[in-house]
């Protein structure tokens, strides 16, 4: 199989193709097929010109689409390994930004770091106040630019086994992990995406607005396209958050026939994009719109194509997929052809562990993302270890050549995921009905609120800071709120000895997340010291605390004001200042 | 439009795009306190925006801190 850096110089030859990428500033670029092969050549001749060697790690903070992919193919083509990293968000806490950067730069053991002008004084900052970091080398994007070589770059060989770029998804803030995802692993997915699963061909274009430091748009688009020659138009994420109908409005204007996206954009498109701005629109050129990277919601999805039906948007477009990035981008996807295939299942039964048909009310629909790819194995396992029947709900595990080499430098967090066999425990929960894969939970501790992720690690840690806790004593987990399919944030935590001001102390855990974290959380609940549920060497049982809280089984502190069995409170409204 | 409609358009849209109530908070509330992630805010931003159909520059917003800021901000491009 040819690696991406092959791909990239044999697309030379197709001079009629070109990525369009569009700026904050609503301008365009486009950028040759050929360009974009002597662009990555120069930029990692520039790269090398650094002292920058095979193998070195480098930090990628760059908001525009443009120079965010030139510089990353160009670390590829110079045999680096990017580590793409979100940019500050405007609106949002620099301190924990500043600390999620150091983080990640400490983790990957990043020799340089590649931004722009306007951001580096504030990532300096931050850098200085990290000991041990400001060896860091800051690059400057605008010092990489050139012209186009004209003659190939080629002195690094890369082959499968190399890593191509770690990717920072998964972990807590303070023990960020570092996906290795190899060229193998790349050139693998990239032909399941393009050939297996969207059927493509050079004159398939796609459109996104995804954040390229992320899996689903960094292998979906910057990746897997240019191994079927297929072009792209790139948008900046925000500008699609803040003015949704520009997605539609450039699959409509570029004639995309391939987009992915997560539920909520879904949701967030049929809602705010307004009849005046649909009208002209021609969607019928559409034949993939995936959809995964959170809980799929049939109902969000119909209502977008119910939308958008009079602007010849096809049902049949809808795709649903499941992935992760520890199998490098995509596991599984819908059938092309296929309408959304979707299972009403009774929720009781689900809690038994079955996936059992439910009648009328009080069903939970669940949607199916289809059967795993050629040269892919795709089993649901009991807490055993040995793979259960259809319709046994159960842990969702995947073998095969998009499997990634672990996480980088973290040889005990691997093991616990990348198990022998060649098996990777996904973390999820689901099930499969005639090879199809129907994903209804997840076995690891994550968070989901609102389509966002959070750690508990993080969360207790907060919760701990607060006067009257006993340190280490906390837990946090998900559970689903009393109504509706969402939900909500549940803090456990021990009060110090003789504490009974529960309802203080409760207001102060809610107030720390809620102002370093932006998360409500729902409940507090005080428990008598000594009472936490642990394991024998002393770490907290969150599931198990989750269940007692559930039985009632647990030593409410005394005098403790929370009411059990109560509807599930909402989230309460920020305190006036 | 008066500083109350603003406030009061701003804690609408808040609540239609993270779905919880926003009635408590004034013009003094500090957006990073409000328990909404910065990817909420700027569909509230946004929405806002596409509501009044005006456009705040980016390099505006960087100096928003509290809620009547943001409101400034738009009276500013309302009166332009």
């Amino acid at each position: 199989m040819r690696t991406f850096v092959e791909v990239l110089r044999d697309n030379a030859v197709y001079r009629e193709h070109s990525h369009v990428f569009v700026r904050m500033d609503g301008s365009e670029r486009e950028i040759s097929f050929p360009e974009l092969w002597g662009l990555a050549c120069q930029r990692a001749h520039k790269l090398h010109e650094m002292g920058l060697k095979k193998g070195d790690r480098v930090a990628i903070i760059l908001p525009e689409t443009d120079s965010f992919v030139l510089t990353f193919i160009g670390a590829l083509v110079a045999g680096l390994v990017p580590v793409p990293m979100y940019p500050p968000l405007t609106l949002a806490k620099m301190d924990a930004y500043g600390e999620t950067v150091r983080h990640i730069l400490g983790a990957s053991g990043a020799r340089a770091l590649i931004t722009v002008p306007g951001l580096e004084p504030m990532l300096r900052d931050h850098l200085v106040a990290a000991a041990g970091k400001e060896d860091v080398t800051m690059v400057l994007d605008p010092d990489l630019d050139g012209e186009a070589m004209e003659r190939p770059y080629p002195p690094v060989a890369v082959t499968g086994d190399d890593v191509a770029f770690l990717q920072f998804t998964s972990g807590s803030t303070r023990k960020p992990k570092g996906v290795m995802v190899t060229h193998e692993n790349l050139a693998h997915n990239a032909h399941n995406i393009m050939f297996d699963g969207l059927k493509a061909s050079k004159d398939d274009r796609g459109v996104t607005w995804l954040p390229l430091f992320h899996d689903m748009g960094l292998i979906g688009f910057v990746i897997a396209p240019l191994f079927a020659q297929v072009q792209v138009m790139f948008l900046p994420p925000m500008n699609f958050i803040r003015r949704p109908y520009l997605w539609l409005d450039a699959i409509h204007r570029f004639r995309g026939t391939i987009t992915f996206a997560p539920n909520f954009a879904y949701a967030l498109s049929a809602r705010a994009v307004k009849q005046d701005q649909s009208k002209d629109w021609d969607l019928s050129c559409l034949k993939a719109m995936g959809c995964g990277a959170e809980p799929i919601e049939a109902d969000v999805l119909r209502s977008f194509v119910g939308r958008f039906a009079e602007n010849g948007l096809s049902p049949r477009a809808l795709l649903p997929c499941y992935g992760l990035a520890e199998a490098t981008l995509a596991v599984t996807f819908a059938n092309l052809e296929n309408v959304m295939t979707t299972e009403a299942v009774c929720p009781e039964s689900l809690k038994k562990g079955q996936a059992k048909g439910a009648n009328g009310h009080g069903s939970i629909e669940l949607v199916s993302c289809g059967k795993a790819f050629p040269n892919h194995e795709l089993r649901v396992v009991n807490d055993t270890g040995d793979p259960v029947g259809d319709g046994v709900v159960g842990h969702i595990q995947f073998r095969g050549p998009c499997v990634t080499a672990g996480y980088f430098e973290q040889p005990e967090a691997s093991a616990e995921v990348f198990l022998p066999g060649g098996w990777l425990a996904t973390g999820d929960l689901g099930y499969l009905r005639r090879g199809e894969l129907f994903v209804c939970g997840r076995a690891k501790d994550l968070i989901i609120i609102n389509g966002k992720n959070f750690y508990p690690q993080d969360i207790e840690r907060i919760a701990a800071s607060a006067y009257g806790v006993r340190q280490d004593q906390v837990v946090a987990f998900a559970r689903r709120a009393s109504h509706g399919t969402s939900e909500e944030c549940v803090v456990v935590a021990e009060g110090l000895k003789g504490e009974t001001n529960a309802l203080e102390i409760t207001r102060t855990i809610k107030q720390r997340v809620r102002s370093e974290l932006s998360l409500d959380v729902a409940e507090v609940v005080m428990i008598e010291r000594g009472s936490m549920p642990k394991t024998s060497s002393g770490k907290v049982r969150r599931r198990e605390t989750k269940q007692r809280l559930d039985d009632g089984t647990l030593e409410l502190l005394k005098s403790a004001p929370v009411k059990r069995k109560a509807p599930a409170p909402r989230p309460s409204a920020p305190a006036m200042s | 439009m008066s500083d109350k409609d603003l406030l009061q358009m701003f804690k609408v849209v808040a609540e239609r795009v993270d779905k919880k109530s926003f009635a408590d908070i004034t013009r003094e509330s500090v957006i990073t306190d409000l328990g909404v992630d910065s990817l909420s805010m700027m569909q509230i931003v946004g929405e806002m925006e596409t509501e009044l159909d005006l456009q705040i520059p980016d390099e505006d917003l960087v100096e928003i801190v509290t809620v009547g800021d943001l409101c400034a901000k738009i009276e500013n491009r309302m009166g332009a």
